[in-house]
């Protein structure tokens, strides 16, 4: 795997959820700031990348690491339980988003059962072929949303992000520090770090794409903000639908919201493939297991369980931030258990 | 009596033609599959010219077997011969007056004198001639065009590369034309077109490898490489895989091409044909083979990745941002050829608000009286496009333009006067023909054709989101794809940065220094790293 792949796969994770819900989570802590709990976020991402990045882009994953049978179920299922739960966070929100902005007259399950479908068969491509179309389609997805951000230029107002701190600084500078889970996407180079070609080039993989994605997600934010005032963004469950309402093609063009959810189903494909593949490498190498593409299909199962029962908005909200607390403990406790392994190893050699 | 028989036969229910029921043939014992000796021993050549004679004829059915000429003559001191090759095949003057002739005119052989070499070396007039010892080499070298003498009292046959059939000249592409580079096209002579490709590549290190191909057939080919830039693991496993061909008869290359590619359930096809020297040469000074077979003007390029599928042979000899801007079109044209009906679907069925309004009002009124859904009106459009196509294919040229006309008038005007279809669904199906059209490979037009009915149903029935959830299933079912152990979506997608490959942009040429990394050639460097060395000179 290149380092441009994963690149495009850290953006990606982190986009998905730019333009999911999250924008409204930072919104509703730090107000008219948000935008700036953004930068912080990803200065704070960037730190701890650099700090577990020995975890992050070993040569081998943590369940391969682990040499007690013991602790490698521990850590296995602890990874596993990191993976699903950022997986399930995106993709609860996406057949209600496909629904409202493309698919208002269509059941949800017939929206869920296709997209299942299609997840399922993207999954058994692999994850090679999902890192080579990520970088085919992640520029284009970037250059186009991009493109279209200059559109919101018009509906903007600067007066929106004053006052610049918002609902306070402390507010934005240290609570805002629980909105790094944004990045807890990049727990999956644990398991597609190894693949790189060389350590270095995963590390540097690890960290352009922090310095991207928070890039990309402080520009989003801004644009967010300036565009739909403090308590009105607070209302807002999917920002890109709500923005895409706002741009302006002229009086012979129509709306292309349906567009921005087009592009967000290519990439929440990739995404869920990803996923998927992380997730069924990690428990294969958990419980040395061989059916790859049986552990596939169940974990395609149990996330389209999980996609039927979560039905409410309120809901889903609500499971989302203890999700994102789950995924975010998981990663810490995962890098300690690291650390631990590896000072064992070198007590072991010496 | 004439009636009567015809009455009779109306409740006989006799048929036309005298109640011919084919029947079953009673044996098969003496049916040549080409693969009775691989086991057992190959039949020699006699010393006895009679038995030779005897059994020539009964092999090639002669004289049953009318084309098959058998010329019996004497040697001096009545030695008996006997020369047999198959009229049309040969240049029948090279006959006379280069074998028989000469042998004929021999004069005594002495004892210092073997006739065995003496024949060989001192008679026969002829460049390429050989020594055969078993029946399946001669009737080999006599079915390729070659003419057999035998002689009494020797164990041997001697084989006359004689070959003389008419072929085509060498002509312009016609699937593959360009307004710039090299007019020429492969014909159906395999010495021509691997004379064409060594014309352009003028190294002693272009290896053509003979192969035979066909149990029955033994249709010659040539598989070319440059041995000191193509990967041998990539040699042996073409070499594989056509050493592993065991069919009875091999007619033409695209034979070749369905059997030796991975899977033959796959929509994108994943060997490029050209009948191009000029692109076949370039192939191979990248690090590719080229396989030639005989009586097939088309050569396969392995391995292949999908950009160079998408890329013309004009690409390469235009000015990069022409190149570029007709690529862009390309792009666009492939895009259209696909996805555009899925899309106008999805649009008018479920996204109307993407639609301006005016258009909007437009396309409804004008589907107002049309009793079919959107979704039948496309599909019978797209259908009856595509019996027009086939049927262009198959016309004279002569009355070609009368489909035309038929096509244009009948399935145009006519239809939307009648209120079968909506004159936007004529719009839609001709931007997307078009767009067909313009796909430089035409078994990727093929591809698309295939997709296109996909996406229909998927804008049909889901929208943009089962259309893009088709779009990412393909593109994750190509990005999956090898061609002989290549992967068929090339890693560098949009720019090559430096290597001689197919990417979406077109690279100036002076920016091609190396070879495509994923074909691991032996030499990777193409030419050093600054190329226009004038550039650096002081005038």
């Amino acid at each position: 795997m290149s380092r441009k792949e994963l690149i495009c796969i850290t953006v990606n994770a982190v986009m998905l959820k730019m333009m999911m819900v999250y924008p409204r989570f930072i919104a509703e802590n730090s107000g008219s700031a948000a935008w700036m709990t953004c930068i912080i976020v990803t200065l704070a991402a960037l730190a701890l990348a650099f700090c577990s990045g020995d975890f992050l882009c070993g040569e081998k994953c943590i369940a391969d690491l682990a040499k007690n049978g013991g602790v490698r179920i521990a850590a296995g299922t602890l990874l596993t339980v990191a993976l699903a739960a950022n997986l399930i966070n995106t993709a609860c929100f996406f057949p209600i988003s496909v629904k409202t902005v493309m698919l208002q007259f269509s059941d949800i399950n017939l929206i869920i059962a296709a997209l299942i479908t299609a997840v399922l068969i993207a999954s058994y491509a692999g994850v090679k072929a999902s890192a080579r179309i990520h970088t085919i389609f992640m520029p284009i997805a970037v250059a186009i949303i991009i493109a279209a951000s200059l559109l919101l230029f018009k509906p903007a107002e600067f007066n929106n992000i004053t006052p610049l701190f918002g609902e306070g600084v402390r507010k934005v500078f240290l609570d805002g520090l629980f909105f790094v889970s944004l990045f807890n996407d990049i727990i999956v180079l644990n398991v597609l770090g190894s693949r790189c070609e060389s350590k270095a080039e995963a590390r540097s993989a690890l960290l352009w794409g922090v310095i991207i994605s928070g890039a990309l997600a402080a520009a989003f934010m801004i644009m967010y903000a300036m565009v739909y005032p403090y308590p009105v963004v607070k209302s807002n469950v999917l920002p890109m639908y709500s923005l895409s309402k706002n741009m302006r093609f002229g009086t012979y063009f129509g709306r292309f919201e349906a567009l921005f959810e087009f592009i967000i189903t290519l990439l929440f494909v990739l995404y869920a493939c990803v996923y998927v593949n992380a997730i069924a490498e990690t428990v294969q190498k958990t419980f040395y297991l061989k059916c790859r593409n049986i552990i596939i299909t169940l974990i395609v199962a149990g996330l389209c369980v999980f996609l039927v029962l979560m039905d409410s908005e309120a809901l889903l909200v609500k499971l989302s931030r203890r999700l994102y607390l789950a995924a975010l403990g998981a990663w810490a406790a995962l890098s300690a258990a690291y650390v631990g392994m590896r000072k064992t190893e070198k007590k072991r050699k010496q | 009596m004439k009636v009567f028989d015809k009455i009779k036969n109306f409740f006989l229910y006799n048929t036309e033609d005298g109640g011919f029921v084919l029947r079953e043939n009673a044996s098969a014992a003496s049916y040549d599959s080409g693969r009775e000796h691989e086991s057992g021993e190959i039949p020699a050549i006699s010393g006895d010219i009679e038995k030779n004679y005897a059994y020539m004829k009964e092999r090639f059915s002669y004289p049953e077997n009318n084309d098959i000429v058998i010329k019996q003559f004497e040697m001096a001191r009545g030695t008996k011969c006997f020369c047999m090759f198959i009229d049309g095949m040969v240049k029948t003057d090279y006959v006379n007056d280069g074998i028989i002739k000469p042998m004929q005119e021999l004069t005594l052989f002495d004892e210092e004198y073997r006739i065995d070499e003496s024949i060989m070396k001192r008679f026969i007039s002829h460049s390429q001639a050989q020594t055969l010892i078993d029946f399946d080499s001669v009737c080999e070298e006599i079915n390729f065009g070659s003419a057999a003498v035998f002689v009494d009292g020797l164990e041997m046959c001697f084989s006359m590369d004689v070959r003389g059939w008419e072929h085509r000249s060498i002509d312009k592409p016609e699937k593959e034309q360009s307004i710039y580079g090299p007019q020429e096209a492969f014909g159906e002579m395999l010495r021509t077109n691997s004379a064409l490709i060594r014309k352009i590549v003028k190294t002693e290190k272009l290896i053509c490898e003979a192969v035979k191909i066909g149990d029955v057939s033994k249709t010659r080919g040539v598989l070319m490489y440059i041995k000191d830039v193509a990967n041998d693991s990539l040699i042996d496993e073409i070499r594989r895989r056509i050493n592993g061909i065991s069919m009875e008869y091999v007619i033409a290359i695209e034979d070749v091409a369905l059997m030796i590619e991975e899977s033959s359930y796959t929509v994108t096809n994943r060997i490029f044909t050209t009948e191009r020297p000029d692109r076949a040469a370039r192939a191979l000074t990248r690090g590719k083979a080229v396989l030639l077979l005989n009586g097939s003007p088309n050569a396969l390029v392995l391995p292949t990745t999908a950009l160079e599928m998408m890329s013309s042979p004009s690409d390469t000899y235009m000015r990069v941002d022409f190149a570029n801007m007709a690529r862009l079109i390309r792009f666009a044209a492939c895009f259209f050829s696909c996805l555009l009906p899925g899309m106008y679907l999805a649009a008018t069925l479920f996204h109307h608000e993407i639609i301006p309004t005016y258009l909007l009002y437009s396309i409804s009124a004008s589907r107002e009286n049309v009793p079919f859904s959107s979704f039948i009106e496309l599909i019978l459009m797209d259908f009856a496009f595509e019996m027009i196509r086939e049927a262009g294919l198959r016309m004279p040229a002569a009355i070609g333009s009368t489909l035309g006309i038929v096509g244009g008038l009948i399935l145009g005007q006519a239809a939307v006067n009648a209120k079968i279809v909506s004159p936007i669904t004529i719009i839609i199906i001709a931007v997307t023909g078009i767009g067909s059209f313009a796909v430089t490979d035409y078994s990727l037009g093929w591809s698309f054709r295939i997709l296109r009915i996909m996406f229909i149903l998927l804008g049909s029935t889901l929208g943009f989101f089962g259309i893009a959830l088709g779009i990412v299933i393909y593109a994750l079912y190509v990005a999956n794809m090898r061609s002989f152990g290549v992967p068929f979506l090339p890693e560098r997608f949009f720019i090559s940065k430096g290597r001689a490959e197919s990417a979406a942009v077109v690279s100036p040429l002076w920016k091609s220094e190396r070879r495509p990394k994923f074909l691991a050639a032996k030499h990777e460097r193409l030419e050093p790293k600054i190329s226009r060395k004038w550039r650096r000179s002081k005038r």
